[in-house]
């Protein structure tokens, strides 16, 4: 059993020796947080305008993640699991004991950075190009390394206090990158909105916090103190009949469907793609939406002990709904940045549902092959943006002759997205959460295979809508991106498919690596609940998956590619459809009506309350009685307490008069002053002390 | 080794002499009218203190007496006697004023100070009878300096920079035409 | 180090603190000229860090503390002296002389 010899390492772990590079991972944020400063401080006279001095820093990040990544994943073979590494240090004091904080390396942490930063330093360099020319082009930067800052914080954070502050500083940035062209009225709510719909969700997350910590004392995940270790104290019937370690769950999960768009708080997503465009590669589709995927990966000891299950199903189904829904969504557009959009968050409900279905490994596995490919897809879109200056398909087409790099890195990476197997990368990611899903819940699988058909449906119209046929708008004179934007693409490209071979269901490094930091309790768990599924290539599971990518590609191909079969004569039947699903279910109407009206409703009683209630009756009441009693005041003041005041004023005016001849302007006058006031202060102390103690003189020479 | 009935140690005898100097090149400090006689026996009486430091096993901070104070301060104390004394002019020497009513306050000062000191009550209370052991080396002073104290000590190279900076900028001569 | 042997209480050094202190105290009051009051304030800071060596030695728990503030305080009247003589120097260069008590361009 693989689980056995698991355990074996686990133990054995703790006799390994890290690595400098281990010891020192938290230069990996810090140095992305320096680097935020200086461009901030001095970016327009900095090199490259302050470009370079973020490229540099998330660069030496990415040595020391890629550093890392060897350390724990190749040195040593294979099958080397390096555990946990962890630090902590006295943060601030709180009642009897100490807020700790500090970071753990395991590899968990370690996918994620190298995920972090290989996608984040591509997108700062693509930005070179993309933002060439921008009034705010150090400031962009600067943010930038803001962002990677937080994020890689937020991985390594060992404790869920630091977690949350990294989280709400992802946040942040995501609201001033959002709004980066605040100039466009759009770009201001759509940043605006990204920071309310997900404080909703950060509100459940930081409930769930305080729960943990009430109940097991501790803000630490790890360690003998820390909550994973103490989630036992957690288990008892709270409300509604759960146990409280699934409320906590479901709170925490919360939060990251806030972050990670899911349904029905991903209505800041699309908005988000107000944004410009390497924003949303980086923020908005590879690293911080996959935040909250992380958030439950991470505290997946929580979900595991809870025994009735409820949190993880209540991630399942989300996340399948989501994925679903999404997708739907996602064929209606018009909006090349929205479809990728829709299509993040269907591929994070994906990530989600894998959670819910106990495929841990299956979604951190998706979460790193999507953040290459979507990352690409999005940078890819930018070039398109780049070279036409429109973000309608409608208008473009036949782009594969103008921009041939751009084309070819675009379909790899549609192909990665749609998952087509044992060539891509999202290939081997999306079949190993579908045969996971296959052992434990086959509505979510059905869902899942359903939604790769949908996604691959969009995806392709996308892309024939985009690079083939003729050119719709004769206005347009494409032309390819600046080889800097280009490198990039390539990069991802090319990581699109090779990130997949790292997790094939014959030599799973990834799973061997990641598994282990369950810690062994929870690992027990997993396995129980997996027992019986095959380690191994499961021949039913790739069929139908390649089964519904060939008929999502063909049957897209008819409709877009070739016009076959006109949709246009479904129009009497459908029509309500397609309104329903192009306009995004009304959802934000939904919103709009219920939610908002109902907070404005409250707002405007709550605004007549304070206006009669408050301000007329009470504070002009108490104004009025003050007024009296101010001119009461008033009188006693002008005669009693001036009259005082006067007095003193008169009495230091002439002491002051006869003082006046102390200040001599010599220095030598003063020091004497001081040393005359000093010995009447000794003499004063003295005598009182020796009044009440013995005083032996001299006695204390020869002793 | 004992002299007219008193036991007296080669420490003690140290400190006799080192004290004498240490007191003594004071006393010519304060009343030398001429003041660059008076820095060069300041040199002097900063020796002294750091040989009262070795004798309190703090042979560290003797070594630093002697590098930033004697070797430093009393250079740029000296140095500027330089710059701002016409050393060849009449008037060179220091005209010293009232004496008398400053040495009746400092030694008003001294007797209270004396006394205090001489009590011997809170002085055996908190004091052993000698110095620490050696073990109070230069580890510990870099333990104690980059452990608890290395806020204080980092802020202290932040104020040496600013007093650096600000003195070349105070002492700059303002020639117009230059920024 | 055996105590016996060394003979030497703390209250000698005190008293020797104490009297260069009285004597810093002196030059204060009696010297005209502002480097001389400057010399005079080095030798007060040195009686203020004989004392707190003593104490960081001589006490039953001995400190490092006592050493560690004399060095702040060597720093500190490092600083302070590179800024006073630049202020002499300065002073010297508007008025050319350098005694204190004449100095009153700043007085009303």
């Amino acid at each position: 059993m693989v689980a056995r010899e698991l355990f074996v390492r686990c133990r054995i772990r703790n006799q390994i020796s890290y690595s400098v590079m281990t010891e020192y991972a938290w230069l990996i944020p810090l140095l992305p947080a320096l680097a935020f400063g200086l461009t901030l401080l001095f970016g327009r006279r900095g090199p490259g305008k302050g470009a370079y001095i973020a490229i540099g820093a998330i660069c030496a990040s990415l040595v020391m993640a890629c550093a890392l990544a060897v350390e724990w994943f190749i040195a040593g073979g294979s099958q080397a699991n390096r555990g946990l590494y962890t630090v902590s240090v006295p943060w601030m004091p709180v009642g009897t004991g100490a807020i700790h904080t500090g970071f753990s390396i395991d590899a968990l942490s370690v996918v994620m950075l190298l995920v972090v930063t290989v996608v984040a330093s591509l997108v700062q360099i693509y930005s070179i190009g993309y933002m060439h020319g921008d009034p705010r082009y150090p400031r962009y930067f600067a943010y930038h390394s803001l962002f990677a800052s937080a994020m890689l914080a937020l991985v390594i954070a060992n404790n869920m206090l630091l977690m949350f502050i990294s989280w709400e500083l992802v946040g942040l940035t995501s609201y001033l990158l959002i709004g980066f062209w605040f100039e466009r009225p759009s770009a201001m709510r759509a940043a605006k909105k990204a920071f309310l719909v997900t404080r909703v969700g950060d509100v459940g997350f930081l409930a769930g916090m305080i729960l943990l910590y009430i109940k097991t004392g501790s803000f630490d995940l790890f360690g003998k103190e820390g909550v994973f270790e103490n989630l036992t104290r957690l288990d008892v019937i709270g409300p509604f009949g759960l146990p409280l370690v699934a409320i906590a769950g479901l709170l925490l999960f919360c939060g990251a469907v806030g972050k990670s768009a899911q349904f029905p708080l991903h209505v800041w997503l699309p908005d988000a793609m107000e944004g410009p465009t390497p924003v949303s590669a980086l923020i908005h589709a590879a690293t911080m939406v996959a935040a909250g995927v992380y958030l439950v990966a991470r505290m997946y000891p929580v979900y595991l002990a809870d025994a009735s299950g409820t949190a993880l199903q209540a991630v399942a189904y989300v996340g399948a709904f989501t994925a679903l829904f999404a997708a739907t969504i996602g064929l209606a557009q018009n909006d090349i940045k929205r479809i990728l959009a829709y299509s993040t968050i269907s591929q994070l409900g994906y990530m989600m549902a894998s959670l819910g279905v106990f495929g841990y490994v299956a979604a951190v596995f998706h979460l790193m092959t999507h953040a290459f490919f979507k990352a690409n897809l999005f940078l890819g879109a930018g070039s398109v943006i780049h070279g036409t200056g429109t973000q309608d398909i409608r208008e473009m087409g036949g782009l594969r002759r103008h921009m041939p790099w751009t084309y070819w890195t675009f379909l790899i990476s549609t192909l990665s997205l749609c998952g087509v197997p044992f060539v891509t990368a999202g290939g081997w990611s999306k079949e190993e959460i579908l045969a996971v899903a296959w052992h434990t819940n086959r509505v979510v699988f059905a869902a899942g295979v359903f939604g790769a058909l949908l996604t691959t449906c969009y995806m392709f119209r996308l892309v024939y809508r985009v690079f083939h046929g003729q050119p719709r708008n004769t206005q347009i004179h494409a032309h390819e991106s600046p080889r800097v934007m280009l490198v990039p693409l390539v990069v991802l490209g090319f990581l699109a498919i090779s990130a997949g071979y790292v997790g094939t269901p014959w030599a799973n490094v990834f799973e061997h690596n990641l598994l282990p930091v369950l810690g062994e309790t929870y690992l027990w768990v997993l396995e129980h609940r997996l027992e019986g599924m095959g380690h191994g290539f499961n021949a039913v599971v790739f069929a139908m998956a390649l089964g519904a990518v060939a008929v999502g590609i063909a049957l897209a191909s008819l409709i877009w590619l070739k016009p076959v079969l006109n949709i246009q004569k479904l129009q009497p039947y459908f029509g309500w459809l397609a309104r329903l699903v192009a306009n995004k279910y009304y959802i934000d109407e939904i919103y709009q009506a219920t939610v908002i009206r109902a907070l404005m409703a409250a707002c405007w009683i709550a605004f007549k309350f304070d206006y009669w209630v408050i301000d007329y009756a009470i504070v002009n009441g108490v104004g009025y009685l003050t007024r009296l009693a101010s001119q009461l005041y008033g009188w006693f003041d002008r005669t009693v307490v001036d009259g005082l005041v006067n007095l003193i004023g008169w009495t230091t005016k002439a002491l002051g008069n006869a003082l006046r001849y102390l200040q001599t302007g010599v220095a030598q006058h003063y020091v004497f002053l001081t040393v005359v006031a000093l010995v009447i202060i000794s003499l004063a102390v003295l005598v009182g002390h020796y009044r009440e103690e013995a005083w032996i003189p001299i006695a204390g020479f020869y002793r | 080794m004992a002299i007219l009935g008193f036991e007296i140690t080669g420490y003690q005898i140290a400190f006799v002499v080192l004290a004498g100097i240490t007191l003594g090149s004071a006393a010519l400090v304060v009343l030398m009218p001429n003041i660059m006689r008076a820095a060069l026996f300041l040199g002097l009486t900063l020796l002294g203190v750091a040989g009262l430091y070795v004798l309190m096993n703090a042979a560290f901070l003797a070594a630093v007496q002697v590098m930033i104070y004697v070797g430093a301060v009393t250079t740029m104390i000296i140095l500027a006697i330089f710059l701002s004394h016409r050393l060849m002019q009449v008037g060179f020497a220091q005209a010293i004023h009232n004496p008398v009513f400053a040495f009746a306050a400092a030694g008003v000062m001294f007797i209270f100070l004396f006394i205090t000191v001489a009590n011997s009550l809170w002085v055996r209370d908190i004091c052993a009878p000698g110095p620490a052991n050696t073990d109070v080396g230069v580890h510990a002073v870099a333990n104690a300096l980059l452990q608890p104290y290395v806020f204080p000590f980092e802020l202290a190279s932040v104020v040496l920079l600013v007093a650096l900076v600000g003195a070349v900028v105070i002492a700059k001569e303002d020639r117009p035409g230059e920024p | 180090m055996n105590h016996s042997a060394y003979g030497i209480p703390i209250s000698w050094f005190l008293t020797v603190g104490a009297l260069l202190f009285c004597i810093g105290l002196f030059g204060m009051m009696v010297r005209r000229s502002a480097i001389g009051m400057l010399i005079s304030i080095e030798l007060m800071l040195n009686a203020a860090n004989l004392n707190l060596v003593a104490f960081g030695s001589y006490l039953r728990q001995p400190t490092i503390a006592g050493q560690v503030f004399a060095i702040f305080v060597i720093t500190l009247a490092a600083a302070e002296a590179a800024i006073g003589l630049a202020i002499i120097i300065n002073i010297y260069r508007l008025e050319l002389h350098i005694e204190a008590d004449k100095i009153t361009s700043m007085k009303l």
